[in-house]
């Protein structure tokens, strides 16, 4: 049967608003615990804000200002929206006219479906719409007369940078929903610490520490000493650091146990990730000993725990939109259903006890079920007119809680500002993907917050061979401006003098050529969470908007909380049985002897492939993602570690 | 290998499985076994040799059996592209039969055999030993095996430095890599500048890696090794270090009614005084290392007697080579007077001269004070010291002692002779103790540091450090009395040091018993010591008291050629033949070996871990078949008079007492009873 843009089953146990990082692992859990699942999203592509975007993609998005050009309306309302579809027809999508026709087709043929919600028995309609001024102060630079490559190749982090540790409960999880198949990652060569006048490298393990020159004696003494003290309180049964110790400020503690400055910045910035300057008391935000000693077991633990990873990060390769992306298949593959582009008109609540029942979709269809997931950009509609303005407000009392991480990256920062540009060589000769850390402080005394830099390259397939790409951010307030500080960082790291210096001065224009130049950029802000706008009602949770932090912990937990609110006594993510022999190369590490290595790794490097028993209908719907994300090129140098 | 989970017991595989594979590999068994017998060098043959060598490397018949296929191959085919091919078709096998035991003698014995051919490429070979070091970076056979690539590829130390280096900076608690890098550098060593700049850098590594991990032993093993190199001096000896009678001192001989025995008078820290009943003046020689002969004239001025040739004999147990030489200087009535004897030594590597002079006076007649050392006025030292307790303060004890007696003007044997280490020496072993307390300072009662920090301390030598030397063993002995034992014997040994480096040190270690000077004895009692040292210094004592210690052997004391009465009782002596050392001491006339552990062994492991000269030839030699032939080498030629064996394993057998007795016509008293 050719598509006629209804879905079929019209109730099930969980419909999910967009296909962002939490939303995406939620579908996949409910998958997982084998309710019903629903999955739409309203743009044509997955990820939502936490998605990778091609070269084309982002101009097309920062020529409209940071907007996500809402796929063609039902013809009813195309007159309020007149904006969002005249920059429709720029996508160009040989789809978007049969979408359009669809809707017709919809409303002729199921006439009996698409009815006025006050005839629904008992059921109230809210309005909603989509959020689409959450990024502001958009620029984009290119550069005439620049070869950037195939445009195809690139995959340009919206929320980047973005991380994972190695021995995250994102990896634990990833392997525990079998989503493990479809992603794979590339292990960051090398984390640094701008120390204000010099890029140092910062010491990952034990053979790091033995090794770095620049660390003195006595550091290496403390460093070691603290790290066996962080180690041993997580051994010990019920810890073994007092409890008032444990809620004192990190900063403290660490000043007590007589670690050196330059230590206590590499452990706060570089290890421990916070987002703030730790050193002003007066500051909200502070780090408590539990958090700092959480953070840094989990440092220590993703140390070398897979063999191709030198450090205790991984980046996904293809783009940390994968991530949303490889739950989605996990849950497809578990029965979900996906659709996108398919956006929603209203929210179906019950007169009587405010209950969530179901959801109208743009095109008049009715689907009904018991819990209902949104993204961030999902709010009630504004305007006098449809008197909804009242229920907004009452809404903000159900919200649920703000995520963790909203409230450590502190009341003083609204927004985040997030750079991306391509260059033309690696900050370091060698190594290619990197992770550059500048405490507060360091670059001006204005900046307040943590910036963070990520170089990429082809290694990671986010860019074609022999470019770069560098994302930065750092929290920032309506007030500061937050790109003229990561302009700043942007100039210290491809400036800053190179080892290879050993020319005198007259060649000072040669030398020049040899640092990296910038051949494409863009910045831009993303506002952080705001929680008065949300939709709440019994039976509807609203996931994170990402957030400042460089990994997806503090997200993760949020989610997880939904989770079990949601379904109290299902486990979240039942270990699903995946190819044994490949589970146990994660989680043990076996080593195979010497002389099988090599058979080994070249069976590992194979990437499975992706199930395929996926509902029929959803293959049709996501075909042309799917096929995109197909003819993306295969890495170079793509280090797997699944 | 090393760091690995060991899988639970109960998960071994179905028995059904093992079933089958026995049989195969009897199967196999038998097959390979016939096909050696009957020579049978087939393919077929050799490929279920080859199935039996995968399942089980540890079959040696298996590789032995190949080895003689290769050869009768070879004698066949002598196309050398052949041959190539027949020898790498050996290396697959061993390759695989190493995945399923990597640490197989005789597949790594097959390879190194296969190699020696020199028809394979070496690079795969250390393709291949990167791998394994990878996987397991401790395996011996594989460093064994790196060792052997690098010889017959010919790569220069120097070169595989980097290897070493790579190996370490991977993960340093790896005493492999530490291992293969001293051994390296220690060819890679030259010239003292050389070696300053090398130690100074191995250090600066060294550091490193106990700054990162303190309590990781492998980098501490490296820094004895390095500290070792640093102490060691340029000039490699030997030397003398000690000789009697001692440089610039006064020896007087009277003569007896012109007969035998003569009594020698001399002054160390006391008036001494011994009789020899064999006419001539011993002669010792001390060298800080053993030497096969020793090249040394003695010259008398002005002549005595008839000039004759002095030869001189080794001391040790094992005769040849030796520390301690001796030659004696023949007295005769007629040679009255007044002389200088002048020893000269040339030392065979270094051709410097050392030489001593002392002088003699020679007197006949009324010897003045006339020593009597009969059992009447004889007594062992007491039982008043208890066995070693460090704590109980043995410098208090000793202290205590009644120091009598003149102030000595002559001193005892001052170790003089101490070269001068080179000044870089002293400079790195300067910084390295700033180094070491820097990391005190942070890791307080670490017991690496602070062991290492008391052996540099003890290597520079100053005697400013010698106190803080002995606080840190204390300290050491308390924060880890797991190694008590250790730490109070070095505490002991550094402690003997100290004090027998001036008079008035070792007075506090003399105690005389009976209020007559030259009754006195010199007591080391309750030291916990582990081993005789320091002999050089004692080549004068008469009387020594070495009870309540822990020796296992009296090695060293056959130097002390005056000594004529030894305490050793309360000691871990395990046998007779660990007293052998004393069949060189002729002047010993009282011996305590009570409660020692004589007897107690069934195998008498000192005749292995010490050298001695009592093999089977001397067994045969003396004829005694039965148990006791080790009591009568050992004391057949002892001249003793009183003995004590109480409290050994020993000495309730009524047998060993009376193989004693035969070997000692001379004893008056054994165990307090006449004989």
């Amino acid at each position: 049967m050719e598509f006629d843009g209804f879905i079929e089953p019209n109730s099930v146990d969980l419909i999910v608003l967009g296909t962002g990082f939490p939303e995406s692992i939620l579908a996949a859990a409910a998958a997982n615990a084998g309710r019903s699942v629903l999955h739409l999203d309203h743009h044509d592509f997955y990820g939502a804000h936490w998605t990778s975007l091609t070269l084309p993609q982002f101009r097309t998005w920062a020529a409209s200002g940071g907007r996500f050009d809402l796929p063609p309306l039902n013809p009813k309302e195309q007159d309020t929206d007149a904006a969002g579809d005249s920059q429709s027809s720029d996508k160009a999508s040989p789809d978007s006219s049969v979408n359009q026709a669809d809707g017709k087709d919809d409303k002729e043929a199921h006439n009996s479906s698409v009815q006025d919600p006050k005839e629904v028995g008992g059921l109230e309609a809210l309005e909603v719409e989509y959020e689409n001024d959450l990024y502001s102060d958009v620029q984009l630079k290119e550069v005439e007369g620049v070869d950037l490559g195939a445009a195809r190749f690139y995959n340009l982090d919206l929320s980047g940078p973005r991380l994972s540790f190695c021995g995250s409960h994102l990896v634990n999880l990833l392997l525990r929903s079998g989503a493990n198949n479809y992603v794979e990652f590339k292990g960051v060569d090398a984390t640094y610490l701008w120390t204000g006048t010099e890029l140092s490298a910062v010491p990952s393990s034990r053979a790091d520490i033995f090794t770095d020159k620049s660390l003195s004696l006595s550091d290496k003494r403390f460093l070691m000493r603290f790290f066996r003290l962080v180690m041993d309180h997580a051994n010990a049964e019920g810890g073994a650091i007092p409890k008032e110790t444990l809620d004192s400020p990190f900063v403290e503690f660490m000043r007590l146990q007589n670690l050196p400055a330059s230590m206590q910045s590499i452990i706060l910035y570089a290890i421990a990730l916070v987002d703030t300057d730790q050193s002003d008391e007066s500051s909200p935000c502070r780090l408590t000993t539990e958090d700092g000693f959480r953070k840094l077991t989990l440092y220590l633990s993703s140390v070398g725990k897979f063999a191709n990873a030198p450090t205790a990060f991984l980046y996904p390769l293809y783009g940390a939109g994968e991530l949303p992306q490889a739950f989605c298949r996990s849950s497809a593959v578990n029965g979900a259903l996906y659709v996108l582009r398919r956006p929603i008109k209203a929210v179906l609540v019950d007169k009587e006890s405010c209950e969530y029942r179901g959801v109208q979709t743009l095109n008049g269809q009715y689907l009904y079920s018991k819990k209902l997931i949104m993204g961030p950009s999902v709010v009630p509609k504004r305007g006098p007119e449809d008197g909804l303005s009242s229920l907004a407000k009452e809404v903000s009392q159900t919200v649920e809680a703000p995520s963790n991480a909203a409230s450590a990256s502190g009341e003083a920062y609204s927004k985040i500002a997030r750079y991306i540009c391509v260059t033309d060589k690696s900050l370091f000769e060698g190594q290619t993907t990197l992770l550059v850390i500048f405490p507060p402080k360091t670059i001006s005394l204005n900046q307040s917050a943590v910036v963070r830099a990520m170089q990429l390259s082809n290694a990671a397939a986010v860019c074609p061979d022999g470019k770069y790409l560098l994302q930065l951010s750092t929290l920032c307030s309506n007030a500061a401006d937050g790109q003229e500080i990561l302009k700043a960082a942007v100039d210290i790291l491809l400036t800053r003098p190179r080892e290879e210096k050993s020319v005198p001065a007259e060649t000072s224009e040669k030398l020049s050529s040899s640092e990296p130049k910038i051949l494409w950029s863009v910045s831009f802000k993303q506002a952080l969470q705001t929680d008065s706008k949300k939709l709440a009602r019994l039976g509807i949770a609203v996931c994170d908007l990402p957030n400042g932090a460089l990994d997806c912990e503090s997200v993760l937990t949020a989610t997880e909380k939904i989770f079990t609110d949601f379904f109290p006594d299902t486990e979240f993510f039942k270990k699903v049985a995946p190819p044994p022999e490949e589970f146990e190369e994660l989680e043990d590490e076996v080593e195979a002897l010497a002389l099988e290595e090599q058979k080994t790794t070249s069976e590992s490097t194979a990437k499975p492939e992706p199930a395929k028993e996926g509902n029929l209908e959803q293959q049709k719907v996501e075909g042309e993602a799917v096929s995109e994300a197909e003819e993306k090129p295969k890495p170079v140098e793509a280090d797997s570690t699944s | 290998m090393h760091g690995r989970k060991r899988f639970p017991v109960g998960q071994t595989p179905d028995k059904s499985k093992d079933q089958a594979k026995r049989e195969k590999l009897k199967k196999l068994l038998s097959e390979t076994l016939q096909n050696h017998h009957d020579r049978c060098y087939t393919k077929e043959a050799l490929q279920k040799n080859a199935q039996l060598l995968e399942l089980n490397p540890e079959f040696y018949t298996g590789w032995n059996y190949r080895k003689l296929a290769v050869r009768h191959l070879f004698d066949v085919e002598t196309d050398e592209t052949v041959r190539k091919t027949i020898l790498d078709q050996e290396l697959q096998l061993v390759e695989r039969a190493l995945q399923s035991n990597v640490k197989s003698y005789g597949a790594w014995y097959h390879r190194k055999w296969v190699i020696e051919f020199g028809l394979s490429s070496l690079d795969h070979e250390f393709m291949l030993l990167k791998k394994l070091l990878k996987v397991d970076s401790r395996n011996f056979h594989g460093w064994n095996y790196r060792r052997f690539a690098i010889k017959k590829k010919g790569t220069t130390a120097e070169e595989e430095l980097d290897y070493a280096t790579e190996k370490i900076n991977e993960n340093f608690s790896n005493y492999s890599a530490w291992h293969y890098r001293s051994t390296l550098l220690s060819s890679v060593i030259r010239d003292k500048k050389s070696k300053e700049e090398i130690l100074d850098e191995e250090y600066k590594l060294v550091n490193q890696a106990y700054f990162t991990e303190p309590d990781d032993q492998s980098a501490w093993f490296y820094n004895t090794w390095l500290l070792g190199e640093t102490n060691s001096r340029s000039d490699a000896g030997p030397h003398v270090v000690g000789s009697w009678p001692e440089n610039g001192s006064i020896i007087s001989v009277n003569i007896q009614d012109g007969a035998f025995p003569l009594t020698v008078s001399y002054k160390t820290i006391v008036n001494s005084e011994q009789t020899f009943t064999t006419g001539a003046l011993p002669l010792v020689i001390t060298l800080d290392k053993m030497v096969s002969s020793l090249a040394a004239t003695v010259r008398v001025e002005p002549e005595i007697g008839n000039p004759s040739e002095t030869t001189w004999r080794p001391l040790s147990a094992v005769r040849v080579p030796s520390k301690t030489w001796v030659a004696d200087l023949p007295i005769s009535s007629s040679s009255e007077g007044k002389y200088t004897v002048f020893l000269e030594v040339s030392s065979p590597t270094v051709g410097e001269v050392t030489s001593v002079s002392f002088n003699l006076e020679i007197t006949s007649g009324d010897p003045g004070s006339r020593k009597e050392t009969d059992r009447e006025t004889f007594s062992w030292p007491g039982k008043s010291a208890s066995a070693g307790e460090l704590e109980a303060d043995t410098t208090a004890k000793l202290e205590r002692l009644d120091i009598c007696g003149p102030t000595a003007e002559a001193g005892c044997t001052q170790d003089t002779t101490e070269l001068k280490r080179a000044n870089w020496q002293e400079k790195l072993l300067e910084a390295q103790i700033e180094i070491l307390r820097d990391l005190l300072e942070l890791e307080r009662n670490s017991k690496w540091p602070l062991l290492t920090l008391a052996r540099v301390l003890a290597a520079h030598g100053s005697t400013s450090f010698t106190d803080e030397v002995l606080e840190l063993y204390k300290l050491l002995s308390d924060i880890n009395p797991d190694h008590g034992d250790y730490y109070k014997a070095q505490y002991s040994c550094l402690y003997i040091d100290k004090v027998t480096r001036s008079a008035d040190g070792l007075k506090k270690l003399w105690w005389d018993c009976q209020g007559s000077l030259s009754s006195g004895w010199l007591r080391w009692n309750g030291l916990g010591l582990h081993e005789f040292k320091y002999v050089e210094r004692l080549l004068w004592v008469q009387r020594l008291d070495l009870s309540h210690n822990r020796l296992r052997t009296l090695n060293g004391l056959e130097a002390l050629q005056l000594l004529e009465a030894l305490d050793v009782s309360h000691n871990k002596l395990p046998s007779v033949t660990s007293l052998a050392s004393l069949r060189a001491v002729r002047s010993l006339q009282y011996l305590n070996i009570s409660h020692n552990e004589i007897g107690s062994h069934p195998v008498d492991t000192s005749r292995y871990s010490f050298p001695s000269a009592l093999t089977n030839e001397v067994r045969d030699h003396l004829g005694e078949r039965d148990g006791s032939w080790e009591i009568q080498a050992v004391f057949g030629g002892m001249k003793l008079k009183v003995l004590a064996i109480t409290g050994n394993t020993a000495a309730s057998d009524e047998q060993f007492r009376k193989s004693i007795l035969k070997a000692l016509p001379s004893l008056k008293l054994l165990d307090e009873e006449e004989v």
